[in-house]
């Protein structure tokens, strides 16, 4: 056969017809019933044969990836259900009174709910600037923004003390005041700010971007100033995506660890946060770390529910 | 009555174009995708800056490039139907109709009486409370002409207000359309791509080429236009009678 023509097959008793497409010529019509079907398989390229052997190769190839995703899920899930299996015989409500859980678990709810709220007031009018305006250097800028996800929490904590430390480039004038910032519990919140603000901004960014900039041109024909327009039809719009972005960051900062250490240090109900109990009390008490874990676990999992559910409902919304 | 004169550059021609719509008279817009009809629209909104000329609503000027005045669109008092109708999604439509009145600051009390006759007006009280994506696109399209003249605008853009409505809507719809806009009385200009359109709702039409209005004539005469090579031959003479 040539390219291009078509071959109308003919099989069993009623005959089943394709149709030729443009340009192509009925050669001839076959009768499958006379051909073997190795004559078939060269003669129109379709491997048919395959069509018997199909059934065992199909399921060797389901079974193959369902191991694959069961031995993924496993990978995740058995040492999230180890720390649960493992607490069951240790921990009791005695644990979760334990001074060093207590001060744990209070320092790191606060400073990161400080940490997020200065995220959110810096990182928004920033997210928007980036999201509507074009500006000489906005790459540059974003670029910096991003620049904390992918730095080593290590390096994100020698950088900090290198600027706010005692010799730091800001620290020394600051010192000299008679201000001191590292291993204050304030070195704790600008270590989260630091490593956890661009989640928000980077959300903030895309869900500032996803709002069409139509809804803001009709809030403006209708009457409304720059800043009506914002709070009243982008800002409510972009809010799913907002919210869920601080959850993000709030989440990160709970879990910072690296920068914390090395800038803030680890004073019990100082700088000590969740992270920082966890990897102390393993030298001592394995049940208090392995209930700041499962707390942490907890909250992780319901983090990642609502985010899921927020930006479903924000993409439901954005929509002309 | 409204005086568009406006020059400026669009992608990879110029824009330079005037026109005049008289009070209560509706001018219709044609020309091909990227013409600049929408352009033309957004330029009287305040949403686009040309370069140069000027653009005067019953002697206001909204914009005028040898004096340096360009309105902000929130003090343009323009009434715009968008393309897809831009409904706010996040608001019900009652909210949608109100929002002009309330970034005008107009008490509680003008903005309930006003919004709730506008709705009433439009056949648009039973689904008050619903979302604007909850809604048919004929109710979308009420809604959103409600929203524009709830402002009270000294004039009235549209953009392609039947496009987005099913063949069988569009027919009911289009004799409404009209009936709104003339009651409104105010200059309209209507962008559309259907002749249907052109007969039915306008009184002017101008035909549109790479920003130029290349065909101008009463909407009764678009029968007359005939297509395709026509257009050549009509540049001239479109051109003349707008100057």
């Amino acid at each position: 056969m040539d390219r291009g023509d078509c071959l109308v097959a003919v099989k069993g008793p009623g005959p089943r017809i394709s149709v030729p497409g443009q340009g192509q010529k009925v050669r001839r019509i076959m009768d499958l019933n006379r051909f073997k079907i190795e004559d078939l398989r060269r003669s129109c390229g379709t491997n048919l044969w395959a069509g018997f052997q199909a059934r065992p190769k199909k399921v060797a190839l389901k079974v193959t990836l369902a191991l694959l995703m069961f031995a993924a899920v496993m990978f995740i899930a058995l040492p999230v259900a180890s720390l649960f299996i493992r607490s069951y015989s240790g921990i009791t409500m005695q644990t979760l009174q334990d001074p060093v859980v207590q001060d744990a678990l209070m320092l790191s709810l606060a400073t990161s709910t400080i940490a997020t709220m200065v995220a959110v007031f810096m990182g928004t009018p920033i997210s928007y600037i980036n999201a509507r305006f074009n500006y000489p250097g906005k790459e540059l800028i974003d670029s910096l923004i991003d620049l904390p996800v992918v730095l080593p929490p290590a390096v994100a904590g020698i950088a900090l003390l290198m600027a706010f430390g005692r010799m730091g480039v800001l620290g020394q004038y600051l010192n000299a005041w008679g201000f001191s910032i590292a291993f204050t519990t304030i070195a704790v919140v600008i270590a989260q700010i630091f490593v956890s603000s661009p989640f928000y901004m980077r959300q903030a960014r895309t869900s500032f971007e996803a709002v069409d900039l139509v809804f803001e041109n009709a809030a403006r024909t209708l009457g409304a100033s720059e800043t009506y327009a914002f709070r009243h039809v982008t800002l409510p719009m972009a809010l799913n995506g907002l919210i869920s972005g601080a959850i993000m960051t709030f989440a990160r900062s709970l879990g910072e660890f690296g920068a914390t250490i090395m800038f803030a240090g680890n004073f019990q109900g100082r700088t000590q946060t969740m992270p920082l109990a966890i990897y102390t009390a393993m030298q001592g008490d394995l049940y208090v770390s392995l209930c700041l874990s499962l707390i942490l676990v907890g909250f992780s999992f319901g983090v990642i529910l609502l985010v899921k559910f927020l930006t479903r409902r924000m993409y439901k919304n954005v929509r002309n | 009555m409204l005086e568009i004169d406006i020059k400026g550059r669009l992608r990879d021609f110029q824009l330079d174009v005037s026109l005049k719509v008289a009070k209560g008279e509706i001018l219709m817009l044609m020309g091909e995708n990227g013409c600049g009809k929408t352009t033309i629209l957004n330029a009287v909104a305040g949403l686009f800056t040309p370069e140069k000329g000027e653009i005067v609503v019953d002697g206001r000027i909204l914009f005028d490039s040898e004096n340096r005045i360009n309105l902000p669109p929130d003090e343009r008092n323009v009434g715009y139907v968008f393309q897809n109708y831009a409904l706010f999604p996040h608001m019900s439509i009652y909210d949608n109709v109100a929002f002009g009145l309330r970034s005008r600051r107009l008490s509680r009390g003008e903005v309930k009486t006003r919004v709730e006759s506008q709705l009433e007006t439009f056949g648009l009280w039973e689904i008050r409370a619903a979302k604007a994506s909850q809604i048919s696109g004929g109710q979308k399209q009420r809604t959103a002409l409600a929203r524009a003249l709830a402002i009270e605008p000294d004039l009235l853009l549209l953009d392609e207000p039947l496009s987005a409505l099913d063949i069988i809507r569009q027919a009911a719809m289009r004799k409404e359309l009209r009936e709104r806009v003339r009651d409104c009385g105010v200059p309209s200009v209507m962008v559309t791509h259907d002749p249907r359109d052109v007969s039915t709702i306008g009184d002017q039409v101008c035909l549109v080429e790479r920003g130029r209005v290349v065909k101008f004539s009463r909407a009764g005469e678009i029968a007359t236009w005939g297509d395709g090579n026509a257009d050549e031959t009509a540049t001239s003479s479109g051109t003349e009678v707008i100057a």
